[in-house]
């Protein structure tokens, strides 16, 4: 089973998808993918995960980048899948770790009072420049996570968008590339319908997204979406009901 | 072609306003409409002043266009009424008579602009864009206005208002420093402002891969150190800064703050005495302690609780003669509580600040300090987190295959390495020695085993102790297993820290 794979590269950049963290559930297996983006001889980590994921994802980036060599650790949200093991990650590496602003207040629990090793995010989100690159925070707020964000890389024009565009299936992560919007489109809507917060979110994060040219959606869950599929998937979500829009399932 | 600019021009600024028309000629009010239209989003008709100022405290459009002579009420009548309602109301008035009566009594009322009939369409046009430029000034001279009281308490400071690019406002100093005569003027000279900004080690100007003004957007609340020249061609030194607005996309005011006076950038005169040279040191400090207050500028503070970093953001609410109030989180006053002093960062600074608490008021949340002294080392470059190990750790080392057998114990221990302290130094003992640990660090439920080489990098003599920091050789599977007991030690000081804070 592949579960690490280099989804971009040109000499000077690299993205790589690892897909090993699994989370068990009742009928299927919800698979989780970490992102490094190397740049040169510096890189960012993507939502590493729990602790039990720790010491497998160590090694993997171990054999891209020494782990001394992390200049960030991005967390989407504060959710124990993507962030899990900060504070491990906190020992290993001098790395900032980039997370919400909203969610500092608990960065204790995870094991972090040095607050000058975070990078906090305003809601409207940041961008850190590197040349005529750059890597933009893109608001994703109430989708799910009350404070959540996506990362778009605009040198390989993926965007990261963690619990957005997940799909709960037991192919996963590398192995699905390929797979086709239409394929996925009922786990896509069961997935979407019962966590996003409802459509005037998606409306406004999918406005967001736009502002970018991206080509790839690399969520934390599931398969990517690439080229046309990743377009279908973006007017699909722009008019997606769920969450509020569908209260009556839910109470 | 220049029409057509100004349609698009219109078009563009016209989009988010609503205009009230008032025309009792149905014929004339039809073809007009037409044209309003083209532009704004939202045309409101009226056909006499009585209809008009219902729909105007319907609607409170900022912009109204109306017709002088009407059966009810005339457009004069219900514009000084408008007027009254709400004093920003762009009022332009068109008529087919000049008479002076009309003139001098619209003047009185406030009208924005008078148009003799039959208008044509370029003036129409000319006249909107004027109308709504104003509106957009005074806007953008409120927001100006009222943050720049909340921001800066220093009027001496040149401020520019911008969003993205384009500069939206400025203050008198502004211009009187970029010898500019107006708004417009420093818009145009603006565009080339990267070259005011002159080349120094570590100050903000334009390079190769580095749009001043990107970097300095992209770091709101940052303090930059930069170097212009001001009309006579001296060189300023100032602390520049860019605040974003919040809820405001894209805006941001610059703030240029001259602190040349501080003599930073002069070199040191070398006929001063010791205490000359330090009383200026002290001067300086505390100059830059008020720069920093003035320009609300959040300071970083670093304390630690067994080797544990503790670090918050703070703000200086008081500087005086010998001491400063600062103002920061519960935890980190609990943190100075404990260690009885801090540490200061910020990018202003030359080096990090340590200085005594004097007092602290969990209530207000303030912390008087004193006693300022600069620091060689910069807690911010500490790259690895550190814990100080249990008291029932065992620390055993070897120099020359022998172990030592002073007293000695571990301060603080972190993936790279440790901090030991030992009663006296065995002889030979050098920077870059090997050493070999033998530790038992942990309870017995969590116990790390870990022998590794260990090579000096720093020795410290102290009244009566010595500190020598080693550098770890690890192999992988034991960085692994350091790093799964710091991080189990971190939790558990917190836990400690926490229990402190709650018990007091």
């Amino acid at each position: 089973m592949q579960d690490e794979e280099i989804i971009y590269e040109d000499g000077e950049h690299k993205c790589i998808i690892f897909s090993f963290d699994n989370e068990e559930n009742e009928e299927s297996f919800l698979a989780v993918n970490q992102y490094l983006i190397i740049q040169n001889s510096s890189a960012i980590l993507i939502d590493p995960g729990s602790l039990s994921s720790y010491d497998e994802l160590y090694d993997r980036v171990s054999k891209h980048i020494e782990i001394e060599k992390l200049k960030y650790i991005f967390y989407s949200h504060q959710d124990p899948d993507v962030a899990g093991s900060i504070g491990k990650w906190s020992v290993s590496c001098g790395a900032r770790q980039i997370v919400s602003k909203q969610w500092m207040r608990f960065m204790s629990h995870y094991g972090l009072m040095n607050y000058n090793r975070v990078f906090p995010l305003e809601d409207k989100g940041a961008k850190i420049s590197f040349g005529k690159e750059y890597l933009q925070f893109i608001p994703a707020h109430f989708l799910h996570s009350a404070a959540n964000f996506s990362l778009y890389d605009s040198r390989s024009k993926i965007l990261f968008s963690g619990d957005i565009g997940a799909s709960i299936t037991k192919e996963y992560g590398a192995n699905t590339q390929g797979l086709k919007f239409e394929d996925m489109k009922e786990t896509l809507l069961n997935f979407h319908q019962r966590y996003m917060a409802g459509n005037k979110f998606c409306k406004a994060w999918v406005k967001k997204v736009r502002e970018h040219d991206v080509q790839t959606i690399a969520p934390q869950h599931g398969s990517l979406l690439s080229g046309i599929d990743c377009q279908k998937f973006l007017s699909w979500f722009e008019e997606l009901e769920c969450g509020g829009d569908l209260i009556d399932r839910y109470y | 072609m220049e029409e057509k600019n100004s349609y698009k021009k219109l078009a563009r600024l016209a989009k988010d306003y609503e205009l009230l028309y008032i025309e009792d000629n149905a014929g004339l009010q039809k073809q007009a409409l037409k044209i309003f239209k083209k532009f704004f989003t939202n045309v409101i008709v009226a056909s006499d002043g009585e209809e008009g100022l219902e729909l105007f405290k319907k609607y409170y459009p900022k912009i109204v266009i109306t017709d002088i002579k009407m059966p009810d009420m005339s457009g004069l009548d219900m514009a000084s009424k408008i007027k009254k309602l709400q004093n920003d109301t762009k009022i332009i008035i068109t008529s087919a008579f000049n008479e002076k009566e009309y003139l001098l009594r619209s003047i009185d009322i406030g009208i924005s602009k008078y148009l003799k009939k039959p208008i044509p369409i370029g003036e129409l046009v000319d006249t909107l864009i004027e109308v709504i430029t104003q509106i957009q000034n005074e806007k953008n001279r409120e927001l100006f206005e009222s943050y720049m009281k909340d921001t800066f308490e220093y009027q001496d400071i040149i401020l520019i208002l911008i969003q993205k690019d384009d500069v939206l406002m400025i203050n008198p100093k502004c211009l009187v420093f970029f010898a500019q005569e107006d708004l417009g003027s420093f818009k145009d000279f603006f565009k080339d402002f990267s070259k005011q900004l002159l080349p120094h080690d570590n100050f903000l100007y334009e390079k190769e891969g580095q749009n001043w003004l990107e970097v300095i957007r992209e770091n709101s609340n940052k303090l930059f150190n930069a170097k212009l020249r001001d009309k006579d061609g001296k060189i300023r030194h100032f602390v520049l800064k860019s605040t974003k607005i919040p809820k405001k996309d894209d805006y941001f005011i610059l703030s240029f703050d001259d602190i040349t006076e501080l003599g930073l950038l002069r070199e040191e005169d070398p006929n001063l005495s010791d205490e000359e040279k330090q009383e200026e040191e002290r001067l300086k400090m505390i100059n830059l302690l008020h720069v920093l207050k003035r320009n609300r500028s959040k300071i970083r503070l670093f304390n630690s609780y067994k080797g544990l970093s503790i670090s918050n953001t703070a703000s200086i609410e008081e500087v005086m003669e010998n001491q400063i109030k600062i103002k920061t989180t519960y935890l980190q006053q609990r943190a100075i509580h404990i260690d009885k002093k801090t540490t200061i960062e910020s990018e202003l600074l030359p080096k990090a600040l340590e200085c005594d608490m004097l007092s602290i008021n969990f209530e207000t949340q303030i912390v008087e300090l004193n006693n300022f002294r600069y620091i060689p080392t910069l807690p911010s470059n500490q790259k690895f987190v550190r814990v100080m190990p249990e008291s029932n750790s065992i620390v055993e080392i070897y120099y020359d295959a022998q172990k030592l057998t002073t007293d000695l114990h571990i301060i603080d221990i972190s993936l790279e390495g440790c901090n030991i302290s030992l009663k006296s130094l065995p002889a030979g003992l050098n920077i870059d020695s090997e050493l070999f640990f033998k530790l038992k660090l942990g309870t017995d439920k969590s116990l790390l085993n870990l022998d590794t080489k260990g090579r000096v990098a720093r020795i410290k003599e102290l009244k009566d102790e010595f500190r020598v920091v080693a550098l770890f050789e690890l192999k992988n599977d034991q960085k692994k297993q350091l790093v799964d007991y710091i991080a189990k030690r971190q939790m558990a000081l917190i836990r400690e820290f926490k229990g402190l804070q709650n018990a007091r």
